[in-house]
């Protein structure tokens, strides 16, 4: 028979200490984007984008999205850049988002005069906070952009394991019933009570 | 040797779970360090009523140390950390479930939106309908806005995109559940309105994303501060989380492990993508 009320906490706690860096940083940029009009000064200010070259080139755009990604992925290559990125073909124009926290590019290719572009994004500390708060998804190409998803999916799988374990250990503790019901009853109705009143 | 009593009222019952689920973990850790510390805890007059047979303290020592520990008014700092640390996230329980699950939303866009069939955040077309209000020539966006969603009953957080010179404003209405998007053509005096399609994940993202105090709305802004107070939460919970992971001894190490683990990787994602 497993020892429940111990698997429970060590897995509270374990997964607590493991994601701490997480924890922190969704904390912190929580709190500057709920404060933005304070925060606005230590954000990146205009011109966002500085340039860092541009160069002739001869690029001719697959029409379906694999075809689109495979040829772009060639294209970064060819220039010396990698990493996660979105491609979107808009019009006359090609649009290469390059994912970095700290040095994020923009690389645009214009079919009309076959030039390729690329810019590098000013960033603060702020930004790169935010970055690392606002960064998702699977599938942008290397494993560690896919370990950052994995930790984004573990945090989340994590904090409804943190409510299941916690509410555990809260029933087990029969001296903190009466506070406890106040507390989770007290959330739950200000929660209804915003969701109709918003 | 006879075994000493004590009165059960006598002590927290409170303290008597703390202490018998330590107790309960420090057993199965079982090391002979552990067998140390367990002769050490003899001396608690619960360790004494249950389990030891040895010699007990002499009963005015018991008392005093009982009185001491268990006083209602001033709790231990250990306790008091717990205590904050749980009904914190007992009352936060429903926006971190929000939170998770938005998460999963976000993090798995594509797949969740192909459940939904591609579709699942597009607007709807409610009605078109004419729509004469007079503003005067120093009206802002926002209080066209205002004046717009009152007259259709949809009074409430809303953003404007456009500005009084131009042929249109688009006024957001992001209600908790729902979202109204309505154009207003000021040159032909025209309002369309559209709603956005409700479903879960939509639903999820909204209220994820929804923040800050700049709408003049009280809810908006009680939302805002619980926005916040799960800031204050979340730091909590890792400084306490650190606290009360130092007083279980027999989880320091894994714990120093698991830790150092998740430094690392955040260390080395950061410094490469």
């Amino acid at each position: 028979m497993p020892n429940w009320n111990l698997l429970f906490r060590r897995t509270h706690l374990y997964l607590g200490l493991v994601l701490i860096p997480w924890m922190l940083i969704y904390a912190l940029s929580t709190f500057a984007l709920n404060h933005g009009e304070h925060f606005r000064a230590y954000r990146a200010t205009e011109p966002l984008w500085l340039p860092l070259w541009e160069k002739d080139y001869a690029f001719e755009a697959p029409p379906d999205a694999a075809g689109l990604r495979a040829a772009t992925q060639s294209l970064l290559a060819d220039h010396g850049l990698s990493g996660a990125f979105f491609a979107r073909h808009q019009g006359q124009r090609l649009n290469i988002n390059v994912q970095n926290f700290w040095h994020p590019l923009r690389v645009t290719y214009d079919f009309t005069t076959k030039k390729l572009r690329a810019e590098e994004r000013r960033s603060t500390p702020l930004d790169v906070l935010i970055r690392l708060h606002e960064r998702t998804g699977y599938g942008q190409g290397g494993p560690l952009n896919n370990l950052w998803a994995f930790f984004v999916d573990l945090f989340s799988v994590a904090t409804l394991a943190w409510i299941t374990t916690g509410l555990y250990l809260w029933w087990k503790l029969s001296a903190t019933r009466r506070w406890g019901w106040l507390a989770l009853g007290g959330g739950v109705a200000t929660l209804l009570t915003l969701l109709a009143t918003l | 040797m006879p075994r000493q009593t004590t009165k059960a009222s006598d002590v927290n019952v409170d303290d008597q779970e703390q202490f018998l689920q330590q107790l309960a973990e420090e057993v199965s850790w079982g090391t002979a360090r552990l067998r140390e510390k367990i002769a050490d805890r003899a001396a608690h007059p619960l360790f004494v009523a249950n389990h030891c047979a040895g010699p007990a303290p002499t009963p005015p020592l018991l008392t005093r140390k009982i009185r001491r520990k268990t006083s209602p008014v001033i709790p231990t700092p250990s306790k008091l950390i717990r205590r904050v640390h749980l009904y914190l996230a007992l009352f936060l329980t429903p926006w971190m479930l929000i939170y998770a699950l938005s998460g999963l939303v976000l993090n798995h866009g594509e797949l969740v939106r192909g459940w939904h069939g591609g579709k699942f955040s597009d607007f709807e077309k409610l009605e078109e309908r004419p729509y004469t209000a007079v503003f005067s020539a120093d009206a802002t966006a926002r209080l066209i806005g205002a004046q717009v969603l009152a007259d259709l009953g949809l009074a409430g957080s809303f953003n404007v995109q456009g500005t009084p010179a131009q042929p249109k404003l688009v006024i957001t209405r992001n209600a908790a559940l729902t979202a109204h998007r309505v154009t207003y053509f000021r040159a032909e005096n025209r309002l369309l309105i559209e709603k956005q399609s409700l479903s879960t994940p939509v639903i999820l993202n909204r209220l994820h994303f929804r923040h800050g105090y700049e709408q003049p709305f009280v809810s908006a802004k009680i939302w805002g501060f619980i926005v916040d107070l799960a800031v204050i939460g979340m730091l909590f919970w890792v400084v306490s989380g650190i606290w009360m992971w130092w007083e279980i001894k027999p989880a320091r190490t894994a714990g120093a492990v698991v830790a150092l683990l998740g430094f690392g990787a955040f260390g080395l994602l950061l410094a490469t993508i």
